[in-house]
């Protein structure tokens, strides 16, 4: 079985504490999968060791069958590997467009010559960055924001920028990280739809989150994480009946 | 952030022709040798405070640029006096030596966040401070280095005082400020901008920040060699006293003051606070707890700096202007 992203025995500890246990699963390109579990379960330490803000104490992180876990954050996003922030980070004194273009000037970074010579090569790269800006932001529906500075969007709309930013980069994966905190049933179902919308486009697309009815219903295979261990993996289906997780996990209402 | 202004192109053309013209007939006027001394320090200073610019944009605070124009200084008096070379080498060498010493030192602490590199530049200047007053023989120790000569340019000649200074001085001020407009408006400038806003969101789009924070460090210290070479060169006499940690918290005042968001700022910042030393003549032990207090209330009432205020200004004109004019139509 080929994996687009695979994690090998990785382990991460800090200090005396061992936030993520020898954890190994790998997901299949062009689905959805959610990962799950308690809070202090290691999902985020997971999560920023894939993504590459925190190194591996042990194991190995496989992108495409290349070794990535030696590289740094924006090497990764160069080979295809994007991600959201939990917190919702954006350039917050700049506009909704000029955030994205920072997102698109950042993963495709035109030639000093062409710009220097002023030639018609940096005018068209300028033209088609400022294309790409506009089509990324009709595709989370931001366009009528493009000129509001992010730190004034509403919540729901500054997560959809989030978004569109860490597609700016193309990226053959996509993780996010609790993409629908603290939203209500209706803004859930339209990131849900956004998320899917990007999937049918071929990005695979890893999902962090505690909203249970958002996770089963979006995702084909769901990973369950407890104490840093992995304890479960499969479908929507099986995860809900595993007596392991009932136990650890579910029954929790989401907040 | 600061609304940007659009001037047609050929606009502001004449306008920067009229402040060039304006520039360079300055001396003409019939100036005396104090205010001349004066313009060109503030030119000199100008030019230092836009090497720090460059480092600010890409968010990191350093307390070392004194240290940089330290090694200019020493480096274009040794180059000249010791070596004789002529004088547009010495500057560009010494430029260049300053630039490759903040590679080096950049790579060690570039990476650190905050107040602990702030820190660590603070170390550094002190370092150079203390080599400055212990490497006598190549430094002239604490009596520094005497007898530096004018500068000598190919085709002028020796420029031998203060009034022809002040053109050499401004043909590099001028250099320096165009290549920053340049750098500033350019893909990179876009970068050094994401950096410092948010350094996690940068490099989780794909900049590499410690590049681009390598980059802007070096442009800088390549640009306090330059205002190095040239402090030596007019004042022809250099010590460790003009390196101190009070240098380079100056040269911070004069970006903070003015504004370090524009390229305007650390140039106002320069021409306010070059003179004031010599206005504050008896008052020079309250200097530095003056400087103190303005710098907190700066930071309280007007963190943007001096140019935000000609920004705010200017942007209210036009609109009030706008709005007079729309109700005239009506």
């Amino acid at each position: 079985m080929s994996y687009i992203l695979e994690v090998q025995s990785v382990s991460r500890q800090f200090g005396g504490l061992i936030a993520v246990n020898e954890l190994s699963f790998g997901i299949e390109s062009g689905s959805i999968i959610g990962l799950i579990g308690p809070n202090g379960a290691g999902k985020t330490t997971l999560f920023n060791l894939i993504t590459g803000q925190i190194p591996v104490s042990s194991g190995n992180i496989l992108f495409e069958n290349t070794s990535v876990q030696r590289l740094q954050p924006y090497e990764r996003v160069k080979l295809g590997l994007a991600r959201t922030f939990q917190s919702t980070i954006l350039y917050n004194d700049s506009t909704v467009f000029e955030n994205v273009m920072r997102g698109l000037y950042a993963s495709h970074p035109p030639s000093w010559k062409s710009y220097m010579t002023g030639s018609r090569s940096f005018a068209e790269y300028k033209n088609k960055q400022e294309m790409r800006a506009n089509e990324l932001l009709d595709f989370v529906n931001l366009l009528p924001f493009k000129n509001s500075l992010a730190k004034n969007l509403a919540y729901g709309h500054q997560k959809a920028l989030g978004i569109a930013i860490g597609l700016s980069s193309s990226p053959k994966v996509f993780m996010l990280d609790e993409p629908v905190a603290g939203m209500n049933a209706g803004e859930t179902e339209q990131i849900s739809n956004l998320i899917r919308k990007i999937n049918r486009s071929g990005v695979t697309i890893l999902v962090v989150e505690h909203d249970m009815n958002f996770v089963m219903s979006l995702c084909k295979n769901i990973i369950v994480i407890n104490n840093g261990k992995k304890i479960a993996e499969g479908p929507p289906t099986e995860i809900q009946n595993n007596p392991d997780v009932i136990a650890a996990y579910l029954g929790v209402e989401d907040v | 952030m600061t609304e940007s202004t659009n001037i047609k192109p050929l606009k502001k053309i004449i306008f920067f022709g009229i402040i060039l013209l304006c520039l360079f007939s300055i001396p003409k006027v019939g100036l005396s040798n104090f205010w001349l001394h004066l313009l060109d320090m503030v030119l000199i200073n100008a030019i230092l405070a836009l090497g720090l610019n460059i480092v600010l944009k890409t968010g990191q605070v350093s307390l070392a640029h004194a240290a940089f124009f330290a090694v200019g200084s020493y480096g274009s008096a040794h180059f000249t006096l010791m070596l004789g070379w002529p004088f547009l080498v010495a500057l560009l060498v010494s430029s260049l030596t300053c630039g490759a010493m903040a590679l080096i030192l950049g790579r060690l602490i570039l990476h650190l966040k905050g107040v602990y590199f702030i820190l660590l530049t603070f170390a550094v200047n002190e370092l150079v401070f203390l080599l400055a007053k212990d490497l006598t023989s190549i430094t002239g120790g604490n009596t520094g280095i005497t007898g530096i000569k004018w500068p000598h340019v190919p085709f002028i000649g020796v420029i031998g005082n203060k009034a022809d200074f002040y053109y050499l001085a401004l043909v590099v001020f001028l250099i320096v400020f165009f290549s920053l407009y340049i750098i500033y408006r350019s893909p990179f400038g876009r970068a050094m901008d994401s950096i410092r806003e948010s350094e996690s969101l940068a490099s989780a789009t794909g900049y590499d920040p410690m590049k681009i924070k390598l980059i802007s460090f070096f442009i800088g210290a390549c640009i306090a060699g330059l205002g190095g070479s040239l402090f030596a060169h007019f004042t022809r006499y250099i010590a460790p006293f003009n390196f101190t940690f009070w240098e380079s918290v100056n040269f911070l005042i004069m970006n903070i003051i003015g504004g370090a968001f524009s390229i305007a700022g650390p140039v106002i910042g320069a021409l306010v606070l070059t003179p004031l030393p010599e206005f504050f003549r008896e008052y020079v032990l309250w200097q530095q707890t003056l400087y103190g207090l303005v710098l907190i209330l700066f930071m309280r009432f007007l963190p943007d700096g001096v140019v935000s205020v000609f920004v705010t200004f200017y942007n209210f004109m036009k609109r009030t202007l706008i709005d007079t004019f729309q109700k005239r139509i009506n």
